[in-house]
């Protein structure tokens, strides 16, 4: 494709990102040299700007926002570094959970209940010597934790990468932070598996990590009733239905 | 401060307020284009549920890339819905979103206004009634190499193949078809020339 007239003819398909790829950098090349079309190419996409806004209005699920402001406030721009085991939420001067005292809390910190959910669970982690002191307390809250954090460590080809697992399970959400993932070679996905104590992998989710190595993953589940947690790579794109190999990331749960 | 109090602020303040890490500024987008995003993933995806991970994936990158986003470059609404069919395309065809050379954002300055929400929804509401008559304009055979195109994610020589006509038709069709949506609402001041 060289031709002028063809050039122009294809701006319109590339501005609606249906060109091909073999042909897009020649089209961008074109569009460096050539200001009428560089025009036409403005001016096409400012039409395909408001497209989006033919579709439907379909409303999300109230539990979207929750989600995405749990995932934000406990990504790795926030992040506290966590304990290495699990601790227990209880506020000072309070028999009650954590949980209990949070409208007042996030109150006072000026977050809405959803972001504050994550925020407060990694602030109350960081008092866990305090925590060990209230040893009554902490044995009645082991038993029914509302909130568990731990960190999932890699080793062999994942040597180096870590994931934070935080489980709200007032909220029945399970996040799950990644970092220093490497790239998976070709034609490969991560898949997250949950292990019952059966020994029975289910498959929890599938995903790349972003460029800088890190993946946030937000799951909707209870992790009660699974011993293990565990990361393998697969054949992409869509994983496998069970592990083909070991782990090089898992997490005891029970 | 609530979230309320930040109701006026325009897309170019929140992204900044995005930028030190306000949660707020997050729950505000969210609620201004929260919707639109969530509309445009099912109507590319047809499924709810992968829709919201798309959503969530796109909100939580502009989280983590909010000191990146350079407002003179185009709108925060544009990026987002830029982002969240892209990446529900990238879904729909089983490709990594890494797989994908990210557009730039548009070379535009296109800045939405500060304003109450309730008016922001009545303007949003009204926007969407002309941009689909605006459509309802075009012929059948534009129509469909444009939606076919946008929503489907097929590329023009998909496209060409599936309707059985020569592909530069496809590509005239999809020229004409942008062409005259711009002259539509630039006469109705929805963008400018």
């Amino acid at each position: 494709m060289s031709d002028h007239a063809e050039l122009e003819n294809s701006v319109a398909a590339y501005v609606l990102g249906a060109s091909e790829p073999d042909e897009q950098e020649e089209i961008v090349s074109h569009l460096d040299s050539c200001a009428g079309c560089r025009e036409m190419a403005g001016r096409l996409q400012r039409a395909a700007d408001v497209l989006p806004m033919a579709a439907e209005m379909v409303m999300p699920p109230p539990r979207l926002k929750a989600k995405i402001l749990a995932a934000a406030a406990s990504s790795p721009r926030n992040a506290v570094q966590p304990p290495t085991r699990a601790r227990i939420l209880r506020l000072p001067g309070s028999r009650r959970p954590a949980f209990a005292a949070f409208p007042a809390l996030f109150e006072s910190l000026r977050l809405s209940p959803q972001a504050a959910v994550a925020v407060l669970a990694v602030a109350v982690l960081g008092l866990g010597a305090w925590n060990m002191s209230l040893s009554n307390q902490l044995s009645d809250a082991q038993r029914h934790p509302r909130v568990v954090s731990a960190v999932m460590t890699g080793h062999d080809q994942l040597a180096g990468s870590q994931a934070r697992v935080i489980d709200l399970r007032d909220q029945g959400v399970v996040l799950v932070s990644f970092s220093h993932l490497p790239k998976p070679s070709a034609d490969m996905v991560y898949e997250l598996w949950l292990i019952t104590p059966a020994g029975n992998p289910e498959k929890a989710a599938v995903f790349q990590p972003e460029a800088d190595g890190s993946k946030t993953l937000v799951m909707t589940t209870n992790l009660r009733g699974y011993k293990t947690m565990a990361v393998t790579i697969e054949a992409g794109p869509e994983g496998t239905l069970a592990p083909t190999q070991l782990p090089s990331m898992q997490l005891a749960m029970a | 401060m609530g979230v309320e109090s930040l109701g006026g602020l325009t897309d170019v303040e929140l992204a900044e307020r995005l930028a030190v890490g306000d949660t707020r500024a997050l729950e505000l987008l969210y609620e201004r284009y929260g919707g639109l995003a969530y509309s445009v993933a099912v109507r590319v995806l047809g499924d709810p549920g992968k829709s919201e991970d798309v959503v969530q994936d796109v909100f939580l990158k502009l989280w983590n890339n909010a000191s990146r986003f350079d407002s003179g470059k185009g709108s925060l609404r544009t990026w987002l819905m830029t982002s969240v069919r892209n990446r529900s395309i990238d879904y729909l065809r089983g490709r990594g979103a890494h797989e994908r050379v990210e557009r730039e954002i548009p070379d535009s300055v296109e800045s939405s206004g500060a304003g109450s929400d309730p008016w922001r929804e009545v303007a949003a509401g009204m926007e969407r009634d002309v941009v689909r008559k605006a459509i309802d304009t075009l012929p059948p055979e534009q129509r469909q190499a444009v939606e076919l195109a946008y929503f489907g994610g097929y590329s023009h020589r998909e496209i060409s193949e599936m309707i059985q006509v020569p592909l530069s038709t496809v590509k005239g069709r999809m020229r004409l078809a942008l062409e005259k949506l711009h002259s539509y609402l630039q006469g109705r001041g929805l963008v400018y020339e």
